[in-house]
């Protein structure tokens, strides 16, 4: 049982943490725009593609 | 010249995207997009314009490049002068462009290749769900150009100045918000998690830590997530209206301290869990209708009618440029073509056409003799002269505009049901439970106090608070994807009750613009290029015709090209003269111009306002749902009774000469009814209907005085809109009988003690569970 008495402040900090990731990405812009990066993808990009030839 | 194909195509009916089954027309059926690989049914190659130039672009066919001298520009002009670029500059060059006319994923993908098009341009960003275009340029770049280039590709933009953003305003909101269900959502996952075991039988200790941890990680939800719920409690108090956020708070709060209480007391009634939960769920559907709502443009926006226009004012002796709302009277104001009058003005210069389709709606101009009165609104096709005879609420214009404010704050003032609904359920449940609280907390403090509790908490209203909103969803995500913005919920509680359509003609019914009538001319090779070669400065509707239909053809160059207004245009070529003038075949039906070779008559050519290719079946259509339909137009009654026979309205209900004060008066006589139209004599009587529908490509002003807007071409948006309005009213009842019924019978439970909160903390997620399953069945 004495294990339990480290794992759940691990746990909990985890939890935090991954909510500050959140927090921080959300305040940096990245959820402001969830539609159009899904369209954005599937762009061509015809007029930067350099030819590459794979030799193996 | 392959761009301006795909504007005129893209102008004219193409078969919509929308889910509709029954697309059979003229021998079309379904074929995959050579570009995009979509199916869809039509007669082109492609699904949209935007695969059509993409197409062409990485076959190296177009040569986007040389749009750059296209009439378009000039009508930008003067938005390279520095005043202008004042108004609309952002941080770091940049501009924001609301563009209309956004279709599907290759539209996000033509728009920001503006870069590649034009090395001004430094980037070129879109933001689909808000229809908004960031375009950032190079130090010294041409607007001009940049809007040009917009408009060349098919769309129509007009640039948004930072006060009016509601992007920025939507971004900082929605950031909070977003924060704010996280936390509720991370709170509630990791309560869960702790209190399983002690559902599960823990006891003792271990049981004693896990409730605590449960209590710190609800502090939060208390805290921070429960925020817009305290305001909104407050605020209902406070103006003592009754509003859903009341018993929310009520539950919470209680619940909170009741169990805090437990806690510490060591009894073990405790609802963390489900509390936050439930915080977590209406914090997600409101989120999900706000987010929803949001795409639709803000009311402010777009308001600005004609207010990125400066004007040419003599003063002493000077030429300066003033901004169109600071212009005085008495002043003379010299105007370019394509600007708009802002005032009623005297025609100082030679007498000329005035494109008068802001006020009238007609695409064919009007011709005022120097000296007479033109009225604000008409657009000036010459650069002329005027002197400034009355301005503001002294025009009709300007009246116009204020009356469109005047019906705004009344019909705001509408009530949903749902509100209605409810507010009385809410007074219900609060009544009820004090009441019974006060009556027997003599008798036994703790029963009382556990029954009202498992009343309040029952009755906290799953179904209400859930349910509409996430109705309300669920349906503008639908009319989305069939082309249709709702800009507020109401408009989906207004739908069932109309029964009356009234449908404009110029733009909505017709193309809006003048085409050739096909049959009637037929011209050689050379005769068409000299025809382009003289129409090639012309601003004239026709002269855009006649580009629009031989567009693909070499214009040649004419000598001595000369347009005389009223009259026509005339230039020599290789020694012969060629003049294309008012033709004496007068008819109301079309309007006809001679084009004549050394005063020989060579051809009349005939134009008219095309109707829609799917206007009839639409109209048709809509018949069989039930409506009643009329139509109302600025254009002349002998053509108005043309047109309405053609798409099947009866006679008697086709008005036509219609002023934008009388079009009002029809809706003010059909109300409740369903306005369609598209430009600015439009606005009033939009804004007066129940609910005001703008076509695609409208005006500004016509679309912020309307609660919805197609986005997608033809009317064949309106008759999706109506069946998505009577599935979601059907939704919305459903959800309140079941709301009705569950309370009545859980609250008048909790009260005889067959609830304790336990089971009534239980059972609200399992009510808000069926409803959103209801809400999904019903709007599938």
């Amino acid at each position: 049982m004495n294990i339990l008495s480290l794992m759940i402040p691990m746990a909990l900090l985890l939890g935090a943490g991954f909510v500050c990731a959140f927090i921080w990405a959300t305040k940096k812009g990245q959820f402001d725009d969830l539609e159009t990066p899904a369209h954005r993808i599937l762009q061509d990009d015809t007029n930067e593609r350099k030819p590459r030839e794979h030799n193996s | 010249m392959a761009l301006l194909n795909n504007f005129a195509n893209f102008n004219s009916a193409q078969p919509s995207l929308a889910v509709d089954d029954t697309a059979e027309m003229s021998g079309s059926s379904d074929r995959n997009c050579v570009h995009c690989g979509n199916l869809f049914s039509g007669q082109s190659q492609f699904c949209c314009h935007a695969c059509e130039t993409l197409y062409q672009l990485n076959q190296g066919e177009t040569d986007l490049s040389a749009v750059a001298s296209r009439h378009h520009l000039r009508k930008y002009l003067h938005l390279d002068q520095d005043e202008f670029q004042q108004t609309f500059r952002r941080p770091n060059n940049e501009f924001v462009f609301y563009v209309q006319g956004l279709e599907c994923t290759s539209c996000v993908h033509l728009l920001e290749k503006l870069p590649e098009i034009n090395a001004d341009i430094e980037s070129a960003t879109l933001h689909f769900g808000e229809n908004t275009l960031r375009v950032q340029l190079k130090k010294n770049a041409s607007l001009a150009l940049a809007t040009s280039l917009i408009e060349e590709m098919g769309y129509v933009p007009s640039l948004i100045n930072e006060n009016d953003d509601t992007e920025e305003l939507h971004k900082n909101e929605n950031r909070t918000m977003l924060i704010r269900m996280a936390v509720a959502g991370a709170a509630t996952g990791n309560i869960m998690l702790f209190v399983i075991p002690i559902y599960a039988g823990l006891a003792g200790a271990w049981a004693t830590a896990f409730h605590w941890i449960s209590f710190f990680l609800f502090l939060p939800v208390v805290g921070f997530c429960a925020w817009p719920f305290y305001r909104g409690a407050w605020t209902s108090l406070k103006y003592k209206h009754l509003s859903i956020d009341l018993p929310i708070t009520i539950a919470l709060v209680s619940t909170f301290i009741y169990s805090t209480f437990s806690l510490i007391v060591g009894k073990p009634e405790m609802y963390f869990d489900s509390t936050s939960s439930f915080m977590f769920l209406i914090l997600t559907s409101r989120y999900l209708v706000k987010r929803l709502q949001q795409q639709a443009l803000h009311d402010n926006v777009l308001a600005g009618f004609s207010s990125d226009q400066a004007l040419l004012v003599l003063m002493n002796s000077e030429w300066k440029l003033v901004p169109s709302n600071k212009i005085q009277i008495g002043q003379t104001v010299q105007l370019k073509p394509d600007q708009i009058l802002t005032f009623d003005g005297v025609l100082l210069s030679d007498s000329t056409d005035f494109d008068t389709s802001l006020i009238t709606g007609e695409p064919l101009p009007r011709f005022y003799n120097a000296g007479m009165t033109v009225p604000a609104g008409a657009k000036s096709l010459q650069t002329i002269q005027l002197k400034v005879l009355r301005a503001g609420q002294q025009t009709e214009l300007g009246r116009m505009l204020k009356s469109i404010e005047e019906e705004s704050l009344r019909k705001t003032a509408f009530v949903s049901l749902t509100d209605k609904l409810s507010q009385a359920l809410i007074a219900l449940v609060i009544s009820t439970a004090s009441i019974y609280f006060i009556l027997s907390y003599q008798s036994d403090f703790h029963q009382a106090l556990t029954r009202a509790l498992s009343l309040f908490i029952i009755a906290c209203p799953c179904a209400l608070a859930l349910g509409t909103p996430l109705t309300f969803a669920w349906a503008l995500k639908r009319a989305k994807q069939f082309g249709v913005l709702v800009r507020s919920t109401e408009t989906f509680e207004k739908l069932p009750k109309i029964k009356t359509l009234i449908l404009d003609k110029t733009g909505t019914i017709t193309e809006g613009n003048l085409s050739l009538l096909a049959k009637d001319s037929v011209l050689s090779s050379n005769e068409k290029s000299i025809l382009l070669g003289l129409e090639l400065i012309s601003n004239h509707p026709i002269a855009r015709a006649i580009r629009n239909e031989f567009k693909n053809h070499p214009a040649s160059k004419l000598q001595n090209l000369q347009e005389q207004t009223g009259i026509g245009v005339s230039g020599h070529f290789e020694g012969d003269r060629y003049e294309l003038i008012q033709s004496k075949n007068v008819s109301p039906f079309y309007v006809a111009v001679d084009f004549l070779k050394n005063g020989k008559l060579i051809a009349c050519l005939k134009f008219e306002d095309r109707i829609r290719m799917d206007s009839s079946r639409e109209i048709g259509l809509l018949k069989k749902i039930g409506l009643n339909i009329s139509l109302s137009s600025g254009d002349s009654i002998p053509q108005v009774q043309k047109v309405a026979a053609a798409v099947g309205i009866k006679s008697d209900h086709a008005y036509g000469a219609q002023s934008p004060q009388q079009k009002k008066n029809l809706v003010d006589r059909f109300n409740p009814c369903l306005m369609v139209g598209d430009g600015a004599n439009d606005s009033l009587a939009l804004q007066t209907a129940s609910v005001g529908a703008a076509m695609m490509g409208s005006m500004s002003l016509a679309l912020s005085t309307s609660d919805v807007h197609f986005i997608q071409p033809g009317l064949a948006p309106l008759r999706n809109l109506f069946c998505l309005g009577q599935k979601t009213k059907r939704t919305l009842n459903r959800n309140l009988t079941f709301a009705l019924i569950y309370n009545l019978s859980a609250g008048i439970a909790a009260l005889c003690g067959y609830i304790n909160p336990l089971t009534a903390a239980v059972l609200m997620p399992i009510s808000s569970a069926l409803i959103a399953f209801s809400t999904w069945w019903g709007l599938r």
